[in-house]
């Protein structure tokens, strides 16, 4: 029983990503299907940071625009027939950048952290953004060709990106479920304490910022394939910010809010946007709904048929040590 | 016997005021000893330079013959000397038994493995058992921390502790805040981990009955100075100990 | 580079300063007493600007239309603290809350913007009063740089002598010390805290209208200046009165100066010099208190 539950959410992910295509949706909303798993994947990797370890980082733009930058400009110059390899390179790149904003920043706590991954990610997007004979400046790149056994109809790209990210997803799944998942569950609540378990705070977060950034880059040259196009706002600060609200919406304290959070926030874009230009509006509205009602996400409500929560079993537990 | 710990000249200043004053300690392997002093007379501050919390102006700290000045705690931890705390620091959202466990695998070097069930431990799940039985814990392993009553808490935050297989263990008033009956039951339970692993313990206390009732030995600080060290029967005929106390409640 | 032009120049960037100590300056001091990061805080610049542009519409003044964007920037600010921020006080895990609403009430306000006043450039001219400029041997000061210059001072000397020598200054001053202390006293803490929201926004709201006569007037303006007044508020020191003055004076310099010497990269000295300050010094250049490093 025990072991179906933890495996329910898997169940239904792969129900109902892969059901998708046996119902065939059509190009439109595969590609917003496409849309919302990418942006899954950079939301759960960014929640091993954010929901799991406890650090807002506003910055993770960055390495979904290196992902992004790295893969496009690879295809774009050398072909695509390394297009997997490429996404990879992309990763790793973040990864590699990701040491050294990780050393820098890691050393300040909470708003100080903050807001010095947002300076790095700036400083990156306003490069990105001038620097026009390398990167396209404004304009961006256009036409990244995709090889060949993923151009034609869109659900090809889809189902490629559906197996890199649940690869991606899985082990992220497997990490969070490790025992350095649970040192990092523990710097959240009390970094005071893991010190005096005989842990370094700093360098586990360390490593947890550098597996969350290669995932999320791992996004970004997911999505640098999917429109053949990146451009500088990739970099720029409300990617980050998407982010962290994906994770707030679905549940930054369940693995798999985030992906819920993902859904909603493109699908509330594409809904709205349908009617107006004004989505960024609801969107607002949903996350102060959000802040306000369901403070642990849409995941992490107590629905009637969740677990028995350990809460309600107190009243009847006696204090456990006066047994002896 | 021999030392386990020597402090030598430590000494700390806060702006003006100074915290510890050139304090010299030596404690010796085995003993059960309790550190009293009235309010801010500095000995949370001297536990937090002895574990590497804070740096000290000046002295040394000598641990196992090894000079540990300025070592990182969790180096410290890892080096045997563990501490628990005056307000219980646990991770409150966990259970009774992870929080015990994620201490096991600190314990084990097992805190690493990034894809393995962070249960599949099997030395870290037995260790874990063992500390909940020897605490007395075991019947609420599956209580979440922030569920137990106060003095089940700080239970469970020197059970964390001892699941680090401390050779010397330094505790932060352990029965602050306590109702009179778990008072008891902590003392009961410190004399029995004293001895079931031949445990050094270093406790600051202010409830007397306690501190005369466990320690063999007994130190007082005063503002920061070692004022006297000695037996119980020592320091309670020690006058410098007597005026301490007394003359600050004639004040 | 020439005198007149280092003149001129140095002159100019003073002026981005003043604009950009109005923003911060209300941004720091919410996060002094309120303990909020209003990340919001652009948006009440851009409903200053907007308001005022409404009111010059149907009055067509300058100076009534500065009136108006102030007092409804400010207004608005403290509908968004009353009924929204208040709620999430004290929340375990408050920072990462209040960066959502705030950041909620970002995409809420700059698209409520874009829906009253449509996506294209405004502009609101300068009054004619302030239309000339003067000389100062060759270098020509426009009189309503002197103008923004003069104003920011004057907000500096209003603010130090209400908060260092009025007894509701110290109250509020006060406040960002210990809270609980206050509300013992009998202070109506909750009051102060929507007092102090309301007077920053509309401090943001002034910049807002002071600001469009030398900018172009669009809806994304208030995200753009919300990211200068972080950096400056985070180098002179979170919630320093003083630090947001010498930040602003930074980074209006910068801004000012990098602009000649390098045009393309003018904004991203503002993040380097904010990455240094954060490395070397994260708790702002003027913040005593070593808060931010581990």
């Amino acid at each position: 029983m025990k072991s179906l539950r933890q495996y329910l959410p898997w169940i239904l992910y792969f129900v109902f990503f892969l059901g998708v295509l046996a119902v065939n949706p059509g190009a439109h909303y595969t590609h917003l299907l496409a849309r919302v798993i990418i942006f899954g994947l950079y939301a759960v990797a960014f929640n091993l940071l954010f929901g799991r370890t406890g650090l807002v980082s506003f910055g993770h733009a960055l390495f979904y625009g290196i992902g992004a930058y790295i893969t496009g400009m690879l295809a774009k110059a050398s072909g695509p027939d390394l297009f997997l390899l490429y996404i990879l390179l992309g990763g790793i790149g973040a990864a590699i950048v990701s040491v050294f904003i990780g050393l820098l920043s890691l050393r300040l706590t909470g708003m100080f952290f903050t807001m010095l991954t947002l300076a790095f990610a700036q400083l990156a997007w306003g490069i990105t953004f001038k620097l026009y004979n390398f990167t396209g400046g404004d304009d961006g790149i256009q036409a990244i060709p995709k090889p060949a056994y993923l151009t034609g109809p869109v659900w090809k790209y889809y189902f490629f990106s559906f197996v890199v990210v649940t690869i991606c997803v899985f082990v992220i799944w497997r990490i969070s479920r490790s025992s350095f998942g649970m040192v990092l569950k523990g710097i959240r609540q009390n970094p005071g304490r893991i010190t005096f378990m005989g842990l370094n705070v700093y360098k586990n977060q360390l490593v947890a910022y550098i597996i969350s950034a290669f995932f999320t880059a791992i996004a970004g040259g997911l999505y640098a394939g999917l429109d053949g196009s990146i451009h500088p706002d990739m970099l720029h600060w409300p990617t980050s910010g998407n982010a962290i609200l994906m994770c707030t919406i679905g549940g930054m304290n369940t693995f798999f809010g985030p992906v819920i959070g993902a859904a909603i926030l493109t699908g509330l874009e594409e809904i709205v946007g349908k009617y107006t230009e004004y989505w960024s509006f609801s969107i607002g509205v949903v996350v102060l709904v959000v802040v306000l009602l369901f403070p642990r996400g849409l995941l992490g409500i107590k629905w009637p048929w969740g677990r028995k929560s350990t809460t309600e079993e107190k009243e009847t537990e006696v204090a456990c040590n006066t047994g002896d | 016997m021999p030392a386990i710990l020597e402090i030598k000249d430590l000494d700390k200043h806060f702006g003006g005021i100074h915290v510890t004053n050139h304090v010299n300690i030596t404690v010796e392997r085995g003993e059960m000893s309790a550190i009293i002093g009235p309010n801010g007379a500095g000995k949370t501050t001297f536990f937090n330079l002895i574990t590497g919390s804070i740096p000290s102006d000046n002295g040394r700290v000598v641990y196992e013959n090894e000079d540990i000045t300025g070592t990182r705690p969790e180096k410290i931890v890892k080096m045997g000397m563990v501490r628990a705390f005056q307000v219980s620091s646990l991770f409150l959202e966990e259970t009774v038994y992870d929080n015990v466990y994620l201490a096991a695998l600190s314990n084990f070097g097992k805190n690493i493995g990034m894809f393995a069930d962070r249960l599949s431990y099997r030395d870290a799940r037995e260790h874990t058992e063992m500390i909940l039985v020897r605490t007395g814990m075991l019947g609420c392993r599956d209580l979440k921390a922030s569920e137990l009553s106060h003095g089940d808490q700080k239970i469970l935050d020197i059970a964390i502790a001892l699941t680090l297989n401390p050779k010397i263990l330094l505790l932060d008033e352990p029965t602050a805040g306590m109702a009179p009956d778990e008072r008891v039951k902590m003392m009961a339970l410190l004399e029995d981990l004293h001895q079931y692993f031949q445990l050094t313990t270093v406790f600051i206390e202010h409830d007397m009955d306690m501190v005369f009732g466990i320690a063999q030995k007994i130190r007082v600080l005063v503002q920061g100075e070692l004022i006297a060290e000695g037996t119980p029967d020592h320091i309670r005929n020690h006058e410098a100990v007597i005026e301490a106390y007394l003359g600050k409640e004639v004040v | 580079m020439d005198l007149t032009t280092f003149v001129s120049q140095f002159i100019s960037g003073l002026s981005v300063a003043m604009l950009l100590f109005l923003i911060a300056s209300g941004l720091t001091l919410i996060f002094g007493v309120v303990n909020v990061l209003n990340f919001a805080h652009g948006s009440f610049y851009l409903l200053g600007t907007y308001f005022a542009y409404q009111s010059m519409q149907f009055f067509d003044n300058f100076w009534l239309g500065l009136i108006v964007g102030t007092v409804c920037a400010g207004v608005v600010g403290m509908i968004v603290e009353f009924f929204f921020l208040k709620r999430i006080y004290g929340r375990a895990e408050e920072g990462a809350f209040q960066l959502l609403m705030t950041y909620a009430f970002i995409l809420i306000l700059d698209d409520m913007v874009k829906f009253i006043w449509g996506p294209e450039y405004k502009t609101i001219p300068k009054p004619e009063l302030l239309a000339g400029s003067f000389n100062i041997g060759s270098v020509v000061v426009p009189l309503y740089t002197l103008f923004i210059i003069v104003v920011g001072f004057v907000v500096v000397l209003l603010a130090w002598y209400f908060l260092m020598r009025t007894d509701k200054g110290k109250m509020v001053r006060a406040s960002s010390l210990d809270r609980e202390m206050l509300g013992l006293l009998g202070t109506n803490v909750p009051m102060i805290m929507t007092l102090v929201f309301g007077v920053a926004t509309a401090m943001g709201g002034l910049a807002g209208v002071m600001a469009a006569p030398l900018r172009t007037v669009t809806p994304g303006a208030g995200v753009e200046v919300i990211i200068d007044s972080l950096i400056v508020v985070v180098i002179g020191g979170f919630g320093n009165f003083w630090g947001a003055l010498l930040g602003a004076l930074i980074i209006g310099e910068v801004l000012s100066f990098g602009i000649l010497w390098m045009p393309e990269m003018a904004t991203v000295l503002t993040f380097i010099v904010m990455i240094v300050v954060l490395v070397i010094k994260p708790e702002g250049l003027l913040s005593p208190k070593a808060t931010g490093r581990k």
